[in-house]
């Protein structure tokens, strides 16, 4: 199958049930895409197909045949963090890491689709990525910073 | 004598600051280096065959279907590998532990439903799983054991026949006159109080790339773990290998909490790797880990105490039973835990007559291993309700009773033995107490029902014991740390600590930077690799503030009198008149006269050479190692036959508050609040992060957490369906109120941190809800408390 | 776990997928359910049809006080629509408790139906708008109200080369509705659920009472005497729930009785 993954065209010979998580992490070495489950609840897998937050794990890698898929590799222009991945290296919302890039792109998808969230809002849009070492809340900090310092320009 | 005062430290450029934390460089991008995350070209994959009953005997393993598949290169059995390799060695040994001999394929007994008793080696994860698949395996099933009471009746089947009984360890201890306090007090309360089976289930399962060169008979293996020196010594006893050819690689680590301290079940990967002589990489499933990762708490109470007519605690007795499922002394160490649940039982209190009954049992359940509280959280359960019945019989307020009761004085020796050198239970008490507005909260509760439902509330006090140092174990009391100064001015820190998402590589910086008078971005970190750090003993018990910062803080020391002395040459003064700051040292009152620390250290080591910047200097590089060891640490039993094993006690209470639907059974939780004070904060947001994330644990054990099994010994809980952790949307609030009163017997004041929400949050709701259920005379004796159990509970069912 | 080896086809229009569907192949469209089962191989089709191209069957749209969601609406456009949200705002409710965002950017009106787990979130409030299945095939199509869609765990009463095209109900003025539902955590698989809609009558629809969703008929005949009657008449039900380690049967049609005397007097009053 055929794809793009972080601004490039990949091919990647693939079998049916060959998962997209697995693509990623195993032919294409982004391995920032972490599986945390088997049944589709953690979102350690979550990256952006097609500009949407989706669990990489429950896509099967021939569904993503033409499409564009963004990991955090992808991240910004060099090795500058983006404002999200800023916030939560200031507010401490992360302490193992294993978690973050899927944090990372739902934040990401949620102020795309709601730059000024309430702090409910941001609970419920990030209900589907589990974290098991910092208990949420500075992660709700760091995306209340995100919002802010992007609505502020 | 109240608490002691907490005195302002002296400033420091960067201990005690919550600078940026260096882990998060490489894993805000995403390039953090997990086990899995390892690809070696022509590695094969392995997967495991897992038995579906809880209590065998393998009659015989047919692998004739799986060795013919596409792709297939190794298979192995129980019975098949038994030449290759040893049994696993314990974890720990203490007490006449009962161990069991296991392997880790089982050979011809099974003995909890999961064990591993066949795997696959071959060319793709799907293919290895099909394989597994087609293995096929003919058990005669045999009655398991499944309840703990039942276990330790006379008569009962055993699992292990070659044991008289089904205990893998009794402890009995006593001190002072406890039956005598119990005749005379005016107040004898008794409660039975339990805790069900859940455990850390961090978001990293169990991976490693093993690797083996059998010309050099290397062997090579990247881990998650938290152990990396403990894993290459087991792996050199169970393969027989010489332990200075293998090699161990821990990067990045996605969280362990304690469940990442044995080699069970990684030795079966690398078993294939030696067979077929290539990489092969195992990634556990999550059903893997949920049914085979080591389990925790299980246990119940029945807890004692006298107090007198003003409410003074004076005496204990506790019984405790533990479940420890097939095993916590081998396969994991988590026996322990209730030992140590024994030695705490105390807590806090000033009460010098004690007595515990200590049953270790064993069933056919998954291993017993360490979790986040390893027995602190049994003790203070059993003990925080006792000291509500105590102000229930007595007449007193529950906060009172513990004011009365708390320990006051320093250094106190306990009961059973451990000192607490210092500490301020009574100012965290307050601390909760007034954040929490307790006038409020009784008035609110007064008001009666809200939207149908009921609000109730508790505190409590914790004690949290850290830097466990077990003889007889995997953990004993050692900390290795180097630290050297390059040439060209940058620092490498080699630890034994283990990174494992708890900022040890920040504070590691931190406490270097601050010796070295450079800043923290000069400082590299290096952990998880055997073959360039000092033996250690890694991350658990949450030793690294004391053990790991102190063996780096002794290690910098020396390293920093070599590099004043030098710069004191140099710069032509005296060694008192330097200072060294930010990178450079700069003769005090005189800022023109001034080196950068790299100047200095390639003055030091080439241009122009130590003979004339470190003259007298018999070691003249920039290099120190340093092992560090708590002389608070005492094995040698004293006249009472106890031993000194924590040497590091921080102080803490907690407060917590929540509504019940009397009609579903849900509970809320709507805000948690914890005072801690574990001494010196090398970095207050670190140190907040993991008190916060413990919370969250206790939170989510307590109330959803789930490791069940059926009455066959089935495990139900295979999925994250099953077991619920917890979520943005239900994780509560969680409020922190520090303080610190430094250690009096750490280099660098610190004591232990990260325990704390852990031990006493599942205390503190299990009372919070019997608070609000006490108009239906609700007694909440056991968790979880899920809405179902809850309801049962307000109906009068039997849970 | 990885699913078993099968085969992958994608549907180049509804001919094609049915003809495929008439072959034995399931419909494959988010995949939030279907992947999830095959992972655990609790699931193991030999061929799959990917729908997922199919344009026809997006979309929501109303004609003549009749509202048609097609089958590969998403959830997380139902959530969106204005129309639903003015109209039917309960459904949009169900739809937004629907797993997480990254499930509801994938998973499917169809897909959240077709899979007939009794305890999904939109079939109960399907059922009580009084829907429609609209069905179709290569050869044919029929119109079915909803709750026969359901006919045991995850079965539904889809025959060979069948697909659902779209599920349709009329709207009423004034129509009020509740949706709740009783889960571990939020956001979770729900216990139990239970959706109230007034229109012209009232439909009362239950899921996790039995191995599927449920329309409480004798409950709606009931109402007409009150809500306490409708209880009894609930009482008198003999539901079959599924058992799991969240809870046993009898929480779940005591927590299920809660929940609809809760949502007939949001509903009523």
């Amino acid at each position: 199958m055929q794809f793009r993954l972080n601004g490039g065209d990949r091919k990647c010979k693939v079998s049916p049930r060959t998962l997209l998580v697995d693509v990623l992490r195993d032919e294409c070495g982004t391995t920032s895409v972490h599986i945390g489950c088997d049944e589709g609840i953690c979102g350690a897998c979550t990256i952006f197909l097609d500009g949407e937050s989706v669990k990489s794990c429950l896509v099967l890698a021939v569904q993503a045949e033409g499409k564009d898929v963004e990991t955090l590799e992808g991240t910004g222009s060099g090795k500058e963090l983006d404002v999200v991945q800023q916030a939560f290296g200031e507010e401490f919302a992360l302490q193992c890491g294993f978690c973050t890039p899927g944090m990372v792109v739902s934040a990401r998808a949620l102020l795309k689709n709601n730059p000024n969230p309430t702090d409910q809002e941001i609970r419920a849009a990030m209900v589907g990525n589990l974290c098991r070492c910092t208990g949420y809340q500075n992660i709700l900090k760091a995306v209340k910073k995100s919002a802010e310092k992007l609505q502020s320009g | 004598m109240a608490d002691q005062e907490e005195q302002p430290s002296p400033k420091s450029p960067w201990v005690g600051r919550s600078i940026s934390r260096r882990e998060d460089e490489r894993l805000l991008r995403g390039a953090g280096r997990f086990a899995a995350d390892e690809n070696v070209p022509g590695q094969l994959h392995a997967a495991i065959l897992h038995s579906p009953h809880a209590h065998a005997r393998i009659v015989s393993i047919d692998t004739t279907a799986a060795e013919a598949m596409p792709g297939v290169e190794v298979v192995i059995t129980g019975q098949s590998s038994l030449d290759l390799w040893q049994p696993l060695p314990p974890s720990v040994d203490l007490v006449d532990m009962r161990l069991p001999e296991s392997y880790a394929l089982a050979t011809e007994i099974v003995h909890y439903a999961g064990e591993p008793v066949a795997a696959v080696a071959a060319s793709d994860p799907y293919l290895a799983q099909d394989a597994v698949n087609a293995i096929s395996v003919s058990y005669e099933i045999l009655e398991p054991i499944l309840d703990r009471r039942k276990a330790i009746e006379p008569g009962s089947p055993l699992v292990y026949p070659d044991w008289p009984d089904n205990r893998q360890c009794l402890w009995e201890f006593s001190f002072g006159s406890v039956d005598e306090a119990f005749e005379k007090a005016e107040h004898v309360v008794s409660r039975d109080v339990a805790a069900h089976r859940y455990s850390a289930v961090p978001m990293e399962m169990r991976a490693l790339v093993s690797r083996f060169d059998p010309v050099r008979e290397e062997l090579t293996v990247r881990v998650s773990t938290q152990i990396p020196h403990q894993a290459r010594t087991i792996l050199s006893w169970i393969f027989g290998l010489s332990e200075n050819n293998i090699h161990i690689l821990a990067e990045d680590v996605g969280g362990g909490f304690g469940n990442k301290l044995q080699l069970d079940v990684e030795p079966i990967p690398i078993l294939l790797s030696i067979m077929s002589g290539k990489a092969v990489k195992w990634v556990e499933r999550r059903d893997e880990w949920l049914t085979s990762a080591p389990a925790s708490r299980d246990f119940e109470h029945r807890i004692e105490g006298a107090f007198s007519s003003d409410g003074a605690l004076l005496a204990v007795r506790d019984h405790l039973i533990g479940d420890v499922g097939c095993d916590g002394a081998v396969r994991a160490g988590g026996a322990g835990a209730l030992l140590v649940a024994g030695t705490y039982g105390p807590g806090p209190y000033k009460v010098q007559r004690y007595s515990t009954k200590v049953e270790i049992v064993v069933t056919n359940k998954a291993p017993y291993g360490a979790y986040r509280g390893f027995g602190k959280d049994v003790a203070n359960l059993a003990m925080e309700f006792l000291m509500d019945e105590g102000a229930k019989s007595v007449g007193l307020d529950p906060l009172e009773i513990r004011r009365r009761n708390l320990v006051d004085n320093y250094p106190y020796e306990m009961a059973t033995g451990p000192l607490i050198e210092s500490g301020s239970f009574l100012s965290c008490l307050a601390k909760v107490e007034k954040a929490m507005d307790l006038p409020a909260l009784k008035a609110r509760q007064k008001a009666g029902l809200v939207d149908g439902k009921y609000f109730g509330y508790s505190v409590i006090s914790v004690l949290e014991p850290s830097a466990a140092t077990i003889p007889n174990s995997l953990f004993t009391g050692y900390e290795s740390a180097t630290v050297r100064l390059s040439p060209s001015g940058d620092v490498t820190v080699l630890t034994g600590m283990m990174h494992i998402g708890q900022g040890i590589e920040t504070a590691a910086a931190q406490v270097t930077a601050d010796l070295l008078g450079v800043i923290p971005e000069s400082v590299r970190i290096v952990s998880g690799n055997t073959d360039s750090v000092p033996y250690g003993l890694g991350s658990f018990s949450s030793r690294g503030a004391t053990y790991g910062l102190s063996a780096i803080h002794d290690a910098a020391l020396v390293v920093r009198k070599k590099l004043l002395k030098a710069a004191a040459n140099l710069l032509e003064t005296d060694v008192t008149a330097v200072e060294i700051a930010d990178g450079f040292a700069t003769v005090i009152g005189a800022p023109e006269k001034t080196l950068s620390i790299p100047e200095i250290a390639k003055a030091v080591y080439f241009f122009p050479g130590p003979y004339i910047v470190l003259p007298d200097e018999k070691e003249p590089t920039l290099e120190a190692q340093a092992v560090w060891t708590n002389p608070q640490v005492s094995w040698t039993p004293d006249v009472h036959g106890r031993i000194r094993m924590y040497p590091a006690h921080a102080s803490g209470a907690q407060g917590a508050t929540v509504t019940v639907d009397p009609e579903t059974g849900q509970v809320v939780v709507e805000d948690l609040w914890i005072a801690h004070d574990s001494g010196k904060m090398i970095h207050p947001k670190i140190v907040e992060g993991q008190i916060i994330g413990g919370t969250i644990q206790g939170f989510g054990g307590v109330m959803m957490e789930q490791l069940a099994y059926d009455q066959d010994g089935n495990m139900l809980s295979q999925t994250l369906a099953d077991y619920q952790l917890p979520n943005f949307l239900s994780a509560p609030p969680v409020h922190v109120l520090h303080g610190e009163v430094n250690s009096p017997v750490t280099p660098l004041g610190t004591k232990g941190v990260g325990e704390a929400g852990a031990i006493g949050t599942p205390t503190v709701l299990m009372m919070a809800v019997e608070n609000a259920l006490t108009p239906l005379g609700v007694s909440v004796a056991s968790s979880p408390l899920t809405p179902e159990r809850v309801l049962k509970m307000i109906d009068g069912e039997k849970v | 776990m990885r699913p078993a080896p099968f085969g992958y086809q994608l549907a180049s229009d509804l001919i094609d997928a049915s003809q495929a569907c008439a072959r034995g192949a399931i419909p494959l469209a988010g995949g939030q359910s279907l992947i999830a089962a095959m992972k655990s191989r609790q699931m193991t089709p030999e061929l799959l049809v990917d729908i997922g191209e199919l344009r026809d069957l997006r979309g929501i749209s109303i004609e003549s006080k009749r509202i048609r969601i097609g089958a590969l609406t998403r959830h997380c456009d139902l959530i969106e629509s204005e129309l639903l949200k003015e109209k039917v705002p309960w459904l949009c409710e169900a739809a937004s408790l629907i797993g997480d965002a990254q499930i509801r950017n994938r998973g499917s009106v169809g897909g959240n139906v077709c899979f007939a787990d009794p305890r999904a979130n939109l079939p109960p409030v399907l059922i009580s708008l009084n829907a429609t299945a609209v069905i179709g095939s290569s050869e044919s199509s029929r119109e079915v109200p909803i709750e026969n869609l359901f006919q045991g765990f995850r079965e539904n009463a889809l025959v060979a080369g069948e697909i659902l095209l779209a599920v349709e109900f009329d709207v009423v003025e004034g129509q009020k509705g509740s949706y709740r539902e009783l889960s571990p955590q939020l956001n979770g698989v729900p216990l139990v659920n239970v959706s109230v809609s007034s229109g012209n009558t009232i439909g009362v629809g239950v899921g996790g009472l039995n191995s599927c969703p449920l329309r409480l008929i004798r409950v709606e005949e009931a109402l007409v005497d009150g809500i306490g009657p409708a209880l009894e008449a609930f009482d008198g039900e003999a539901f079959e729930p599924l058992e799991d380690l969240q809870a046993g049967a009898k929480y779940r049609i005591k927590v299920g009785r809660v929940l609809l005397r809760r949502a007939l007097e949001e509903v009523l009053n």
